[in-house]
């Protein structure tokens, strides 16, 4: 199977084969191909291979393990399965894929819980993904938690990840829906508070992007507009309340009654969650991080709207 | 009791767990607050929305998304910020003081 001549210059000393996954490009003509290998407690270590077609016993006496016979090596693909190889089977890191093999002494078997289902496992190492496999319930929608006793946050466990069954305390793993978000109205305590206590009607809405905050039926200058109240849109931005939302929007749009149009800088729309508002373009650059919040945009907009012209 | 007498109102009361429920239906009314070693872990309740479905919350403040439960008196949990089912029956909802406040989005 080897096939290269080591005089031949179109052969680079070198090929890392997780460097070519990580860049989506195949592997280039070399002296030698680098994997990576873990044992049972998933120390990881480097392997430099002559061949780039191994079988399973050449990575094995690579590695130095003996008697072969009586281990086993998996290829751990980027999703997080394992696939076996066996001892005379050959592994075309070329096309595969995988970079990372973890080789283990079989006839063992770890005990562990899965939605307190018992389950039994043949190999010390397991991914996010078995485990989300083994449990029944989708990979791509369903997360998996490793319980942690005793004072310390339970760990998300991603698909790709490898947890050693072997270490004590590794045995309840629970699987949850990935369906609750934070409300898109993530607003901060201290607007909460203000809002809640200077009595303004609010209505939080999202369109996935940006997050709103919509004050219903704000009292206008008395006089001053051609509606006595509008709701008003800010904007929050990501970041915020350490980001500076920017203008305002109102709806219905308001005109002048002294003047009959539109204030100035007040004459563009702009749509969002399905309705037209009138953006009152208002700039801050004096926003104070820790500082501002809703009470600080509230003020700026009651001071443009007294002010309009 | 207290509800009985008309005194205290509330949609949920914190019962705190050393361990998160698993697949195990948390009867209405209840938030069961994972605390374990002195770390709070979880808030769990079913959906209020309608689906019933378990809701897991996150406590970790490492993590995204996360929420942060707190008690009164009476265990009635605030819970901030909102919580927004994006599947199942998509409602959006806080809880302060015990009680459930819809959002309209």
């Amino acid at each position: 199977m080897q096939t290269q001549n080591p005089g031949d210059d179109s052969h680079i000393p070198l090929e890392d084969v997780s460097a070519a996954i990580r860049e989506g490009r195949s592997l280039r003509l070399a002296h030698l191909y680098r994997i990576m290998v873990a044992d049972e407690q998933l120390n990881e270590r480097n392997l430099d291979l002559g061949d780039p077609v191994p079988t399973g016993r050449q990575i094995l006496q690579a590695a130095g393990v003996r008697p072969v016979a009586d281990y086993s090596i998996y290829a751990i693909l980027p999703s997080g399965e394992f696939e076996d190889l066996r001892l005379d089977e050959t592994y075309d890191l070329r096309e595969r894929g995988a970079e990372r093999f973890v080789i283990f002494q079989t006839d063992r078997a770890f005990k562990f819980t899965i939605d307190d289902r018992q389950m039994e496992w043949g190999k010390p190492s397991i991914s996010g993904k078995i485990l989300k496999t083994l449990a029944g319930v989708p990979t791509d929608t369903y997360d998996v938690y490793l319980e942690v006793r005793g004072g310390g946050q339970d760990v998300l466990i991603r698909d790709a990840d490898l947890i050693d069954l072997s270490k004590p305390g590794i045995e309840r793993f629970i699987t949850l829906i990935r369906d609750t978000t934070e409300g898109l109205a993530a607003l901060p305590e201290a607007d909460l508070r203000y809002l809640d206590s200077h009595g303004f009607a609010v209505e939080v809405v999202g369109d996935g992007t940006h997050t709103g905050v919509v004050l219903k039926q704000m009292q206008l200058p008395q006089g001053k507009f051609n509606h006595p109240a509008a709701d008003v849109l800010v904007i929050l931005p990501p970041g915020y309340p350490d980001v500076a939302p920017d203008m305002f929007f109102c709806d219905p749009w308001l005109t002048l009654v002294s003047a009959g149009r539109y204030p100035t800088c007040a004459d563009q729309p702009h749509a969002f969650m399905g309705r037209n508002w009138q953006r009152w373009s208002r700039h801050n650059t004096n926003w104070r991080p820790g500082v501002d919040g809703l009470h600080t945009m509230i003020k700026r907009i009651e001071h443009a709207l007294a002010e309009a012209k | 009791m207290l509800r009985r007498l008309g005194l205290l109102d509330f949609n949920f009361l914190v019962k705190r767990v050393a361990r998160h429920p698993g697949k195990t239906e948390i009867p209405a009314g209840e938030l069961w607050l994972v605390i374990d070693g002195g770390v709070k872990k979880w808030a769990c309740l079913s959906c209020p929305g309608g689906c019933g479905v378990q809701i897991s919350l996150s406590l970790n403040p490492e993590r995204r998304p996360r929420w942060e439960v707190d008690q009164d008196f009476w265990q009635r949990p605030t819970v901030s910020p909102s919580i927004h089912q994006q599947k199942m029956c998509r409602c959006h909802f806080w809880i302060r003081k015990g009680m459930i406040l819809w959002s309209k989005t």
